[in-house]
Formats: C-alpha cells, sequence, structure tokens
C-alpha cells in the first residue's frame, strides 16, 4: 500500500537509512523503497508506483525530490506523504511536522489536505518558492494580468508557501521584491544623496513589495538564474503560476491553513 | 525580509518600484513608489510619503501622504495628511484636510439620501462632515 521514493543521498549516514525504515515498520506502514537515480529519476518512480496500484506515494528527501514526485501527484487519487530529509524549513511547516520522525507519524493517520502547487515554466512544480538569483541588483519587470511592474531588484522571489508569511489566497502566488534606488547620475540623485547621505537612511521596509497574483511573468535585460525551491534552476524569462489542480497531500491532524 | 508590513496589509508597492496598469482586487494597499493607472479597493488604500499616483483611486478609505494625481472616490473615508498632495475631483463620505496638505480640485459628498452634494469654492471647514479641527490645509 506504501511506496516510498527514498532519496538516501540526504542521509546523514548509512545508520539512519535503517532507523528510517524501521521506524516505518515500527508504525506498520512499511511497504516497497526504490531509489531515484540517473537512469530511474524520481518523477518515472511515481508513475510506476501509481502504475503498480500503490495507495500512498511518500517522498523521503529535500524539497527537489518532494517537487519532482509532486509534480506526478496532481489530480491524481493517491494519497502523496512526504517525510523530509535534509528539507527546507517550509516543508515541515506545510506538513505539520517538526522531524521526520514527527512526519512519519503523521503518515499513519492519512489526514488528506487538497493543496495547490506553484507551476514554472508550465513543467517544474514548487511547494515553496523560487527565488530569482541577484548577484548584484537588476532590473526586471513583472507582468501580472493588469499590470507591468518594473524595479530594480535587489530580492526577488515568486512563492507558493513563503517563510513566515500567511497565505491568505490558496489559488494565487505571492510576490516578494525588495527594490533599490536605479542608478541616476542626475542633480537631484546627487543633492538627495548629499541630504540623506550616500548608503541612504531610508527605511528598508519601504523597499520591501508584496504581491498576489495567480500567474506572473518575469523577464529582465540580463538573463538572470531562478532557483526552484533550492533545486533545479531555470533562466529568465519565465512563467509562473498556481495549479488549478490539487495534490492529496498528508499533513498533520488539525493542521490549519499553512503558513 | 521584512515582516512586520506584510502582515499588516495585503499588497504593498514599494519604494523604486514603478506600476503601470490598473491595480484591482488586491486587498488592501500601500503604495510607497510610483503608480501609473488605477487604484481599485474595497479596503483601504494608503499612499505614503514617498508614492506618486497618476490615475484614478477608488477604495473605502484613502489615506493620502504622498501625491494623487487624478479622482478620489472613497466610499467611506478620504484623508489626506501634511505631506499629502492631492491633485483632482474627490468624491467622499467623510473627508479629514490637516494643516499642510494640499488639495487641488472639487470635492462631492453624498447626502444623506444618497445624492451627491458638490462643495465647490467653499472653504473646507465649511463643507458637511469635514472635521473641522483638522481641516485647516490649503484647500483651493
Amino acid at each position: 500500500m506504501y511506496y516510498y521514493i527514498f532519496d538516501v543521498r540526504k542521509c546523514k549516514n548509512r545508520r539512519q537509512i535503517e532507523e528510517i525504515k524501521d521506524c516505518l515498520s515500527d508504525l506498520g506502514i512499511s511497504g516497497e523503497f526504490v531509489i531515484p537515480d540517473k537512469i530511474r529519476p524520481a518523477r518515472d518512480l511515481a508513475e510506476q508506483g501509481i502504475f503498480k496500484g500503490y495507495s500512498t506515494i511518500i517522498a523521503i528527501g529535500a524539497d527537489s525530490l518532494i517537487d519532482e514526485v509532486a509534480a506526478v501527484m496532481l489530480a491524481k487519487q493517491q494519497a502523496f506523504g512526504i517525510i523530509p530529509l535534509a528539507a527546507s524549513e517550509n516543508i515541515f511547516k506545510i506538513i505539520g511536522a517538526k522531524s521526520w520522525e514527527e512526519a512519519a507519524a503523521n503518515l499513519r493517520f492519512r489526514r488528506i489536505s487538497e493543496t495547490r502547487v506553484g507551476i514554472i515554466n508550465e513543467q517544474h512544480v514548487f511547494f515553496s518558492f523560487c527565488q530569482v538569483e541577484l548577484d548584484r541588483p537588476s532590473a526586471v519587470t513583472i507582468e501580472f494580468e493588469d499590470f507591468l511592474l518594473q524595479a530594480k531588484a535587489r530580492e526577488l522571489y515568486v512563492a507558493n508557501r513563503f517563510p513566515g508569511l500567511k497565505k491568505k489566497d490558496e489559488s494565487k502566488l505571492d510576490i516578494i521584491l525588495r527594490s533599490v534606488e536605479p542608478k541616476s547620475g542626475g542633480i537631484w540623485s546627487r543633492l538627495k544623496k548629499m541630504v540623506i547621505g550616500v548608503g541612504g537612511q531610508i527605511n528598508k521596509e519601504l523597499e520591501l513589495s508584496l504581491l498576489h497574483s495567480d500567474g506572473v511573468r518575469i523577464f529582465s535585460p540580463r538573463q538572470l538564474l531562478i532557483s526552484v525551491d533550492g533545486g533545479i534552476s531555470v533562466k529568465t524569462p519565465a512563467t509562473f503560476g498556481v495549479s488549478q489542480k490539487t495534490i492529496r497531500l498528508i499533513t498533520k491532524r488539525n493542521l490549519n491553513n499553512q503558513t | 525580509m521584512e515582516r512586520r508590513s506584510m502582515e499588516n496589509v495585503d499588497t504593498i508597492i514599494g519604494l523604486n518600484v514603478n506600476l503601470k496598469g490598473n491595480l484591482k482586487n488586491q486587498g488592501s494597499i500601500q503604495v510607497n513608489g510610483s503608480v501609473e493607472g488605477e487604484i481599485r479597493s474595497d479596503d483601504n488604500v494608503n499612499v505614503g510619503e514617498t508614492a506618486v499616483v497618476k490615475g484614478p483611486i477608488s477604495a473605502k478609505v484613502v489615506e493620502v501622504s504622498g501625491t494623487v494625481k487624478g479622482i478620489i472616490e472613497a466610499s467611506e473615508k478620504l484623508e489626506i495628511n501634511p505631506t499629502g498632495k492631492v491633485i483632482g475631483d474627490i468624491n467622499v463620505k467623510s473627508l479629514i484636510i490637516k494643516q499642510g496638505a494640499i488639495f487641488v480640485g472639487k470635492s462631492a459628498m453624498p447626502d444623506q439620501g444618497g445624492d451627491i452634494v458638490e462643495a465647490k469654492d467653499q472653504p473646507a471647514d465649511e463643507k458637511s462632515d469635514v472635521d473641522s479641527d483638522k481641516s485647516e490645509g490649503k484647500v483651493k
């Protein structure tokens, strides 16, 4: 009944592999274990698990493995479980567990939460967020349905769930931007610097933007890398959206709307 | 990333950001940057000191500390703070103009029957519903 896609490279040592298997066995939820590799990636293994008739597909590993399996689990009847290993804090929050042991224990109760995920370039899914990699402030344009936003960005995230930010609308992505002043050699700019000092005393909070949309497109004059949940990278221009279909994710019982 | 401001409002347009187009259905909105287009909200719109809005604003409560060049419609209240500058007509239920604020335009207020009452060419403190203690701004 349980089909585990186990990224053993995320285990601290060989002992932890056995420890996890023993724990699942003790909980009475042991099953088939498969290990993804280059020839049999996690996506193929997940499809195989569904084909074999397993009712629960579980990803054991970090964010990138979880995203890869999640892409297959969209709109499937089978439940999707997560045992995070070396995963981001966000993943733990999404399933309502503080440790891999707690995540394993939650699987037993099969509390299902219909969950949407973010989609980038109609190809990759993400549970948490995408980060535009900015080694220096760069001009970006973000196209929303009804408006265009232009800024010189210092930090830019497109999030399905951003750490510490309460999600207000499940069907929308959060766009979080920190912008800087565009370079200008004009007299006004020089005067302003004289008044507020070089480096500026501008309230950093004012530089923060937060918007919500069911889809955005980001483009930039120079190509920028975008990391997806700390894993795979894509380049600008990139299109982001929210899945219309949901995943039947196993979460902790009585878990309220995740933050 | 600071979380404080993120929790208080739904949408923030940050300093040094230029937005062109129509901003609507985004909940309560805080503008600190530049907007060229319409802003429409069922909630509050706050135009910060550093903000410049060129276009109409329609919301429940509008608070202006920056610059607005456009028509403002507030179903509940419009407040223009000392640093605020509004160039455009306003249609509001309740109006507060604080000392130092600049307002250039015509104001209209719906009377109790729901009809619009124009209040042009009158000093601010003679208008109905105007907070007389705070309406000493440069109303032209």
